[in-house]
Order: C-alpha cells, then structure tokens, then sequence
C-alpha cells in the first residue's frame, strides 16, 4: 500500500505491510470501534443498507477436519444468476490446501450454501465465485467519481454481522505498483471482498485494506477490475490447481509489466558521499534518510533506504512483487584502516538472516560473491535468489554490493526483489550495478 | 641379591641388599625389611639361602599370602629367580642380583628437557593474550573501552586456563608430574594459532575465494587441535609417538565426523538464511579484477541451475 505514516521513516517494506492488516485473516488483533454516521447522511444509509443487504455475504473458507471457520470475509452479487465477488486473500487457503478447506456464504437472513471458485485476479487482489441460487445482485459503476463524494463500504466487520460504514472517495491512488482507491472510512477486519457503493447504490470499488496505526485510511480495488475479471471469466468451476498457475501466470505478467517499464527507461541515480547510487525508481516508491552519527563512535554513517511498499498477497506467508533497496555510507573518523574494515566487513555479513517464506513455497536461497568492477568502482557483490516451488518462474532476488575503493570511506547497498522471473531479476541487479560509479 | 620395593607404576621406590642367611619382610619392626602397608602381616615372609646360594621366600602362614606375579598364583614357598616378582599384600617386590644386565644407556636428546621454570609458557601467554586483544579491538566498533576488551580477552583466557588445569591434573594423576607450565604453553601456542587461522581464513576469502578460506580454515582447526591433543597426551602418559599421533587424529576426526554427520542429516533442509561469502578486506587486499556487471550476471546462470535442481527435488 502506498501510504507509510510519516513518524517511521525506517521502516520497510515488509514491516509497513505488515500493518497493513489483511481485512479478514487476522480477526482476534483489532480492538472495537464504533463510527457515527452524520445526520444528513443517515437516512441514505439506511435505505441503501436496506436494499443492499440481500446482495452482500458473508464468505467463510471452512476447514474440513473440524468443521470449523478458518477465515472469514465479506463477498457481493454481481450478477442474478449467483455469480460472487469477494478478496483473493479472503479465499486464497483453498488454492493453498485445496484438500483441507472450502468456501461457504453466509446470506444476511442466515441461509448458507457452497461457493465454487470461477477465476481469480491474485494481482488485484480479487476473486470470482458461484452460489447455486439466484440472488439479487448489484450493478457496477460506469461513471467517473469524483474527489470528495461520499461512499459506502458494506461489510462483516470482526464477524460481528453485516456493517455499513460511510467514507469519503479520495481518488485513485497512481503512486503504486498496484492501483487503488483511497478511501477514508473505517474499514475493519472481516469486510475484505465487500463492496464499496456509492448514493446511487453501484459498487465503485471492493474493500480490500486498511493501514494499521492510522485513522481510516482505507484502500479499495477499483470496480473495472472486477469487471475486467468477470469479463475474462468463463461460467464453470475451475480446479484450484488450475488457478494457481493462472495466479503463476498473472504474477509473470505483472512483473513483465513494471519491471520491463523500469528498464526500458535510465534508473534514476543520485549521489551519496562520493558515490552515484540508484535513487528513487519511481513515483511507486517512498524513500527516507537516517543518519547513523552517534558520540563517542569512531565512524559516521549515513543511509537512504527505498521501498515500493506495496506487495501482492498470495498465501498467508507468501507476499511478492516487492522491491527495495537501501544505500549506507561509512565514513572512518577516529580509526584505523584495518578496523574500518572489519566494520564494513561485519556489516556487509550482517543481515543474512534472509527473507520470510517456508520451504513448502522457496527453496533456500543459493549465493555467488564476486568482484565487480563498473566504470572503475571496484565493487564485493553478493548476489542470492531462491525459487518459488508451487508458482513456476518466479524468483526471489537479494543482492548486496560494498565498494572496494577506499580507506576512509564505504559505501554498502542491498537491493531485494521478490516475485520477478530469473532473466528480469539478473536484468535489474545489471542495471542496478551499471549504475554505482565514483563521482565527486 | 637385592629386593626392591616398587611403586603402581613398576618404579622402584626403596631397593636393599639382602645379606646373611636369613632375611625377614614384614610391618613389624623386628624384621630386615618393615613394609608400612597394612595389607601385609607382622611377620610375612622369610627368605632363606640355601647351601647352593639361590634363595628361597617362606610365607608365614599369612591371611593374605604370597603372590608369584609371575603366573598370578598363591604359593606357600618360591624359589626367588633372577628378576623374580612377588606380591604380598598390596606390596609389589622384585629380586635381582648384581649380575642383573641392564640396557645400554639412552642418548640424552631423549631424555625430558629439564623445566625451564615456565619462561616459554609467560611468553606463549602474553603472545596469545596479546592477538585474544587485537582482535577484539580490531572487531569492535563502538567507543572502545578497556573494560570490554578485558573481558573478551579474559574469557577466553580463563577458559583455556581450566582446560589447562585439567590436563595437568590428569598428568599428576598418572604421572606424578603437573608439567602445568608445558601443557600452559601449548594451549596459548594453539589459541594463538587458532586466532591467527580465523583470520588468515577471512583474508583467503576474500583474496581467493570463499570456499578455499572455509576449507582452510577447517583444515587448520583440524591440525592445530590434532597437534594440541597430541603434545598433552605426550604429556600426560608414557603413550608412544605414533599412538598419540593416531589418538589424536582419531579423536578430531570423531569430532569432526560427527559435525558432518549432523550436517549431511541435515542437508538440503530448508533454510530461509542466506549463507554467502561474507568478508570484506580493504583495497590492498584485492588481487583479482572485477567483473562487468554483464559478465556477472550471466554468471548467475549458475545459480538458476542450481534453484532448478533444488526445485525439482521432491
């Protein structure tokens, strides 16, 4: 998501994802909250609650040894004849462990039945599903939206039954690898996949997350996506084998997209210390400084870290398509050369604890340390990349590169990539490289 | 003819003539030779010399008897051979008269170094000492303070002071010799060696490559824990050369066999670390010229391989 609440510049991108609280998966972490409605608005809500609560589900992904919900969202009617939308993530145990669970709606009078899964959109975040009922069932936006306008998320908030909240639609968010609505509305754990609709009752977006630690900053997918996903859907049941790799496939896709963009273009550079450093990559990214000066240490540092801050959700322990890097700048002050190095040394080993995921998603990761040298910047570079075993030709990638050219100075930058294929991967760290040069 | 007392270890402890036509070995006092040891009787035993000169022990009815050590059997009399050995009680005697031919003498290059009153240990001590605090100071990067680098320093040292303690007390078990100051000066010796190998290992790594620096670096541990192991061994019992050599190999490779074994048990397990090449050496230590960023990453080519292979394993 593409906001970082501006108090924790360090933080990065799995840390600020990390309070992006996917809506749904994590019930027993959020507190109570109680909105209230202004009184203009009041009467609309309750008319427009009242036509849409047929319309809006509850969706359960059941584990089948105990019978027993295993995660709970929200999905909506888009069509009379039972087709359902809801979040990739609400559902996305069951591409995971097809055997184990299966998905059931909730309708707001209590009747319940199966759900069988049409297609997914894992990029979007977003899922396609049959109920075997004809139900009523909401129409999608067409027009534009403007800055301001108020809406409404409809949704199961903690699994404590059906909740409208009001909010405000505050544009498409562009800043991003992957586009959202801002909306400003206290959207909760639990109203993942329900609809956002406007005053006239036609969804404009799906609830999608919310970022921890800030007052209702919300995200919502945009409702052309959910068109664009039943338009490219056939009407049959698909095995969950079958979209995991059309998951595999939009993955590739996505990352084709962005980083093909990326490298058709030059990589912004900037200077640090002496030395010429990827910077920013694009308006996707947030960047924040630090400095590492302290009294009484013999060295002074400085860093630059950048974060796409944006991630695709694929199983619970399995988010990709993240990129980041971060460029720290050593400066010998009251030591020795030797023992400047040893610092550069322990922290250029620091930091292998590698990234998050279990051997049933990567393999371990495999390393090569070579010397580079770009345009005279004698460079140590680590290069390590794991595979993703369930999704076919995706890797992740983490390189680290410390100059080699000085003894009163180091210069030490890590770059991760995660969920790119082999040859974007090893194409970026190029371009990446092709960029450090010595440059007063 | 002459009877010797000897001690656990087949030393002699106290050797006297025997003289006249009848010597007596017993703990009272009334006898030729008293023996403090309780197991033996007031009056034991009785060595008479026959008319042809030879001699011949009598036991005195005794609880605990007389032992021909020769064939481990009880006797009420023994006819005292050249080189005879007995045992009564605890006591263990051995006859010899002076025709007795003994080896010819050892060439002195043999012979244990007198004590040098531990001047190598203090030097051993303060080399490693000294190399225990440089590499301290040198991998410490905040504000530097003596009191850290003392107990980095010290921990190490009081380590190795008690594993030196332990030696030298298995040594004054076994040989009656602590040899405190000769078991000191190879453990500093091996510290010393071990700190200096731990480095020279960074520097092949990052010189020449990762994998050479880690195989260095085991060989090295390997030899200088062989070579430590063996020099104590030496140390502490009559153990020949070649035996302790061999013990000592087999100890480490036990060690380090049984490392490996835990290692290939746990091969190819998952592991989300990453586990690099990690040693950075300053400008001058860089002997070989980079790569180009292309050339690298074609190089990784490898790795895909490498990630393939691991995928495809069930």
């Amino acid at each position: 998501m593409p906001t970082l609440p501006a108090a924790d510049p360090t933080a990065c991108v799995l840390q600020a994802l990390m309070r992006i609280l996917m809506a749904g998966l994590l019930l027993a972490a959020a507190g109570w909250g109680f909105a209230q409605t202004a009184p203009p608005a009041e009467e609309r809500a309750q008319q427009l609650f009242q036509s849409a609560k047929g319309k809006v589900f509850k969706i359960r992904v059941v584990l089948n040894a105990t019978q027993s919900q295993a995660s709970v969202g929200s999905g909506f009617a888009v069509s009379g004849d039972g087709l359902v939308v809801t979040n990739f993530h609400v559902i996305s145990s069951v591409l995971d462990r097809p055997e184990q669970y299966r998905i059931e709606y909730v309708a707001h009078d209590g009747r319940s039945g199966p759900l069988r899964l049409i297609n997914v959109d894992v990029v979007h975040d977003l899922a396609l599903l049959r109920t075997a009922e004809p139900t009523p069932f909401f129409e999608l936006m067409t027009r534009g939206m403007s800055r301001g306008e108020r809406g409404f998320s409809i949704g199961n908030p903690h699994d404590l039954g059906l909740t409208i909240v009001e909010g405000t639609y505050n544009g498409l968010i562009t800043e991003s690898l992957y586009e959202h609505i801002l909306f400003t509305g206290a959207i909760n754990p639990g109203m993942s996949g329900g609809p956002a609709i406007t005053r006239e009752g036609t969804v404009f977006g799906v609830n999608v997350a919310r970022l921890v630690d800030a007052q209702l900053v919300s995200f919502l997918v945009p409702a052309r996506f959910v068109q664009r996903l039943i338009e490219a859907s056939r009407d049959e049941a698909a095995e969950p084998a079958a979209l995991l790799a059309l998951a595999r496939d939009q993955l590739i896709a996505a990352q084709d997209d962005y980083l093909g963009a990326l490298l058709a273009g030059n990589i912004a550079r900037t200077g640090l210390g002496g030395y010429q450093v990827p910077d920013r990559l694009g308006p996707f990214m947030r960047c924040w400084g630090r400095s590492e000066d302290e009294p009484g240490r013999p060295y002074r540092g400085s860093a630059q870290n950048c974060s796409s801050e944006n991630s695709i959700f694929v199983f619970e322990d399995v988010r990709t398509g993240s990129i980041d890097f971060e460029h720290v700048l050593l400066e010998r002050r009251d030591m020795n050369w030797l023992r400047f190095y040893n610092l550069l040394s322990a922290r250029f080993a620091a930091g292998a604890t590698g990234l998050p995921g279990g051997r049933e998603d990567f393999t371990s990761f495999r390393c090569m340390t070579e010397f580079v040298t770009n345009r005279g910047l004698p460079l140590r570079v680590v290069l390590c990349a794991r595979a993703y075993k369930r999704l076919e030709g995706l890797y992740d990638f983490w390189m680290r590169a410390a100059s080699i050219d000085s003894y009163d100075r180091g210069l030490l930058t890590t770059l991760s990539l995660t969920g790119v294929s082999f040859d974007n991967g090893t194409r970026f760290v190029r371009r990446y490289l092709e960029t450090m040069e010595v440059r007063p | 003819m002459f009877v010797e007392v000897l001690d656990r270890h087949g030393d002699v402890r106290s050797r006297l003539r025997i003289e006249g036509e009848e010597f007596c070995i017993g703990r009272a006092y009334d006898n030729d030779l008293i023996l403090d040891d309780p197991y033996v009787a007031p009056h034991h035993l009785r060595i008479r010399r026959l008319p042809d000169g030879s001699l011949h022990a009598q036991d005195l009815q005794t609880r605990n008897g007389l032992h021909d050590l020769a064939n481990g059997r009880r006797e009420t009399s023994l006819a005292l051979d050249e080189n005879a050995r007995i045992r009564i009680g605890h006591t263990q005697l051995r006859f010899r008269s002076r025709e007795f031919s003994v080896p010819e003498e050892l060439p002195a290059t043999l012979l244990p170094a007198p004590a040098r009153s531990g001047l190598w240990f203090y030097i051993a001590f303060l080399v490693a000492a000294g190399l225990l605090g440089l590499e301290a100071h040198l991998s410490t990067f905040g504000e530097m303070r003596a009191v850290q680098l003392l107990t980095a320093v010290f921990a190490v040292l009081l380590s190795a002071f008690f594993w030196t303690g332990a030696w030298a007390f298995a040594g004054r078990i076994a040989t009656r010799r602590a040899n405190f100051h000769a078991h000191g000066t190879a453990v500093m010796i091996a510290l010393a060696a071990l700190v200096c190998a731990g480095t020279l290992s960074e520097y092949i790594e990052f010189m020449i490559s990762g994998d050479l620096g880690a195989l260095f670096l085991q060989a090295a541990i390997a030899g200088i824990v062989i070579g430590l192991l063996y020099r104590q061994m030496r140390l502490v019992s009559r153990i020949s050369p070649r035996r302790a050599l061999a013990s000592a190999a087999l100890l480490v490779t036990v060690l380090f066999g049984s490392g490996r074994l835990v290692e290939f048990a746990t091969e190819e397990t998952f592991a989300s670390r990453l586990d690099y090449s990690g040693s950075l050496k300053a400008p001058l230590f860089r002997l070989t010229d980079g790569l180009t960023p292309v050339a690298f990453t074609e190089r990784a080519a490898a790795l895909r391989d490498e990630l393939e292979r691991l995928r495809s394993r069930p």
